[in-house]
């Protein structure tokens, strides 16, 4: 039987009564240092708190008093001895195999989480909102870019309904089902031989590629790449994406401060997944075909962002709206598909790519797709 | 505690076990931490890994068991203290906190102006959660088998936090009127200035306000706690803390403007763009220097400003922490946080614990045996408490 000294406090005032406690039987009795017994009551019912390597332990009693016991290890021992083990938490807690093993339990679980686990939920999830969600968050994006990354466009009306037109041809029989919106706007600055699309299937022609291509079938390539986008519901899945990777590194450092968090929340956004891209893609080729035209423009088309992304690699603007360090591989991709001409090569790009292009400088040939600042969206179109 | 083992009258009114006579007062009562990084660390990672596998539910129990390390490895005069926080109603909180923070973080994604009004009706919110926080804190907490608590209500709490609730939404507004303009019309920056100014010149005042209900409601027992007035004194630490820093932000736009000279200048429209990583990173290297530096002087005269003025009854309060002590202690925690990605946490929480407690000294005017248990109800909801840890709104004691 084990005796040990104490405290008592009686939950009433903050004095203490110096105690003896002596477990046996089940049994915890409280004596003064004479032996006079003060309360007595069965072990299985108190509450002891946790076993800490240099801290005090505090014993629960009845009606709110508490035996505060200085030499922590002893009780714990006694405690053992009674019967009474540590809880299993309390157990993992206390031994550095189990901590170390943690550690490499959590790195497995976040890794496993961020490749399996949050492309799955973010597909499930942009699958099952409802239109009028991804159609109030495509506005709100929307919203932000006209007031800092675009500007109306140049283009005029007859060019803008001649393009409209083109699309709605192809459209009515390359996606018959598919709501979409299209809108012109200029880039603020950079090259605009671009489009995106936004959740709620709005699509973004960016002037420099309604004047590049207003004579052939690659604005079409493109816009179906786009609507591929919008019917996988890519970039509601990016933005999920990204709030999930914001949320998860919150709780994970909550201690410090949110800061930390929103950086790679913000890197995530609008940034497609290469298989998205590649859907994407498979998406234009199987829209030109069910429009009844040649496949040919959707590699063209990225033959084409392939030549401004070289040209502007190291301008201003392209380094966000660029994007695609893989376009020579989506070009080999689209090529290799059935019926497509794998024999294809890009032609020469042409003199200029778009009027408002910023002249470049080749200073530094670092590739110009990896490092986005924080808090810049990055379309991800073409 | 081992002196407790000395035989001593059997009368439980002797001030302390160790003391066969009355001492002469007032009396220093000594303040330990025992806790270590280690055992920290083993907690923090069991409790991280269990947190991940169930998807964040047991992130209130991880929070409980955290807490619980650092409350039972204080000890005061030889008694530790001990959190009584219950994890269901920490969950709870955090699912109604995490349901707001949702709403505001997808409002601000959504449209400038939801983000800006769901930031004001958070701001609305702001008292009565740091008020239920400071309850469920307070409530939750005991030290010689007696429970402190935060006397106040939600009415008090708006009245005291008014002020800074009307300046949040002052400043909130005038962001609101830059973001409504019609393309091609230049902002007034006027309206916003102002709003920053007035909130710039309050800031010690509310700051001042915030510290004095916070101390002043706390009680131990039946036992108060009082915050001397010191608006004053808060403007002088934020005036030198002010001066202080003015070196490191000089730097920090000398950093900058070097950067951006090297990488192209002002003749290069593009070298605006080609320039944001690097600013971004040596702002942010200066973001930690300067609070390693700055924020170090003023944790170190905000905490003796406070400390000093602070008493409960009988019972007052000092601290020796000093600037140098606070540096030494971010700039070993931020290096070694930095070098092994994050794992130093726990040995860096410790440290900074540490420090602080252990250059605290509580001197007492009268036995403490006479401090009875207060008449406050328990803490039961806690959401306040959901939200300042959601927030990172901790303003800690």
């Amino acid at each position: 039987m084990a005796v040990l000294e104490g405290l008592l406090f009686d939950g009433r005032s903050a004095a203490a009564t110096p105690v003896r406690i002596a477990i046996a039987g089940g049994v915890l009795a409280v004596t003064t240092p004479e032996g006079v017994l003060l309360v007595e009551h069965g072990l299985a019912r108190l509450t002891v708190t946790e076993a800490f390597a240099a801290a005090p332990r505090q014993i629960g009693l009845p009606g709110g008093a508490v035996v505060e016991v200085a030499d922590g290890a002893a009780l714990t021992a006694a405690l053992a001895a009674a019967g009474r083990r540590p809880g299993l938490v309390d157990r993992l807690e206390a031994r550095w195999r189990a901590a170390l093993a943690a550690v490499v339990a959590c790195v497995g679980v976040i890794v496993a989480a961020y490749v399996y686990g949050l492309p799955a939920a973010a597909r499930w999830v942009a699958r099952t909102l409802p239109a009028s969600a991804e159609q109030r968050l495509g506005d709100g994006v929307l919203e932000i870019l006209d007031a800092n990354l675009l500007r109306p466009t140049t283009l005029s009306e007859e060019e803008q309904r001649a393009a409209q037109a083109r699309i709605d041809d192809a459209a009515r029989l390359g996606a018959p089902a598919l709501r979409y919106r299209l809108l012109f706007r200029a880039a603020g600055f950079g090259p605009s031989m671009n489009a995106f699309a936004l959740p709620g299937g709005t699509v973004v022609l960016l002037d420099g590629l309604v004047r590049g291509t207003a004579s052939d079938d690659r604005l079409v390539a493109v816009v179906g790449h786009e609507l591929g986008h919008v019917a996988r519901h890519h970039s509601m899945e990016a933005f999920l994406k990204s709030a999930g990777v914001g949320a998860a590194a919150s709780l994970l450092w909550g201690d410090f401060s949110g800061q930390a968090a929103a950086v790679p929340a913000a890197l995530a956004m609008f940034d497609y997944s290469r298989d998205a891209e590649r859907e994407a893609d498979e998406d234009g080729v199987r829209f030109l075909r069910a429009a009844g035209r040649s496949a040919l423009p959707m590699v063209d088309a990225l033959c084409l962002l392939q030549g401004v992304e070289r040209e502007a690699r190291l301008g201003g603007l392209p380094k966000l709206l660029s994007t695609h360090p893989k376009l020579a591989e989506r070009i080999e991709h689209v090529r290799a598909l059935d019926g497509v001409d794998p024999s294809y090569r890009c032609p020469d790009p042409p003199p200029t790519a778009s009027p408002t292009c910023v002249p470049d400088d080749d200073e530094n040939g670092e590739d110009a797709a990896t490092g986005g600042p924080a808090g810049a969206p990055r379309p991800g179109g073409d | 505690m081992s002196e407790l083992a000395a035989p001593v009258s059997t009368a439980p009114t002797v001030a302390f076990p160790a003391a066969p006579a009355p001492p002469p007062l007032p009396q220093r009562l000594p303040v330990r931490f025992t806790g270590s990084g280690g055992e920290y660390f083993r907690i923090w990672i069991v409790n991280l890994l269990l947190t991940l596998v169930t998807l964040g539910i047991w992130s209130a129990w991880a929070k409980v068991r955290k807490t619980r390390y650092f409350w039972s490895s204080t000890q005061l005069a030889g008694a530790a203290f001990r959190y009584h926080g219950n994890p269901g109603a920490i969950l709870r909180g955090r699912l109604l906190a995490g349901a707001f923070f949702v709403a505001y973080s997808v409002a601000g994604r959504i449209s400038v102006t939801a983000g800006v009004v769901a930031g004001a009706v958070l701001m609305l919110l702001g008292p009565w959660f740091f008020y239920s926080s400071m309850r469920f804190k307070l409530a939750n907490t005991s030290w010689r088998g007696l429970r402190f608590g935060f006397d106040s209500t939600a009415g008090r709490a708006y009245a005291v936090l008014a002020p800074a609730v009307v300046l949040g939404v002052v400043f909130f507004g005038s962001l609101a009127s830059m973001q409504r303009i019609a393309p091609g019309e230049t902002p007034n920056p006027v309206p916003v200035l102002l709003a920053e100014l007035a909130l710039f010149a309050c800031w010690p005042w509310l700051h001042a306000r915030l510290k004095a209900y916070q101390h002043g409601r706390a009680r131990y027992g039946n036992l108060a706690f009082e915050l001397e007035p010191s608006t004053g004194a808060f403007y002088g630490v934020y005036g030198k803390t002010f001066l202080f820093a003015l070196p490191f932000f000089l730097l920090q736009g000398i950093a900058t403007f070097v950067v951006f000279v090297v990488m192209g200048g002002f003749k290069d429209p593009g070298a605006i763009t080609r320039a944001l990583v690097p600013i971004m990173v040596v702002s942010y290297a200066m973001f930690l220097v300067t609070y390693a530096f700055a924020g170090a002087f003023f944790t170190a005269r905000m905490q003796r400003l406070v400390w000093t003025r602070t008493h409960a009854g009988p019972v007052r309060f000092s601290t020796s922490v000093t600037a140098r002590g606070f540096m030494r202690v971010f700039i070993v925690n931020g290096v070694l946080t930095l070098l092994t990605v994050g794992i130093y946490w726990p040995w860096a929480a410790v440290a900074i614990a540490r420090y602080r407690l252990e250059c605290m000294t509580v001197e007492a005017g009268a036995p403490l045996e006479t401090v009875a248990a207060g008449s406050l109800p328990g803490e039961r909801s806690a959401t306040g408490e959901g939200a300042v840890d959601l927030f990172g709104w901790d303003i800690g004691l």
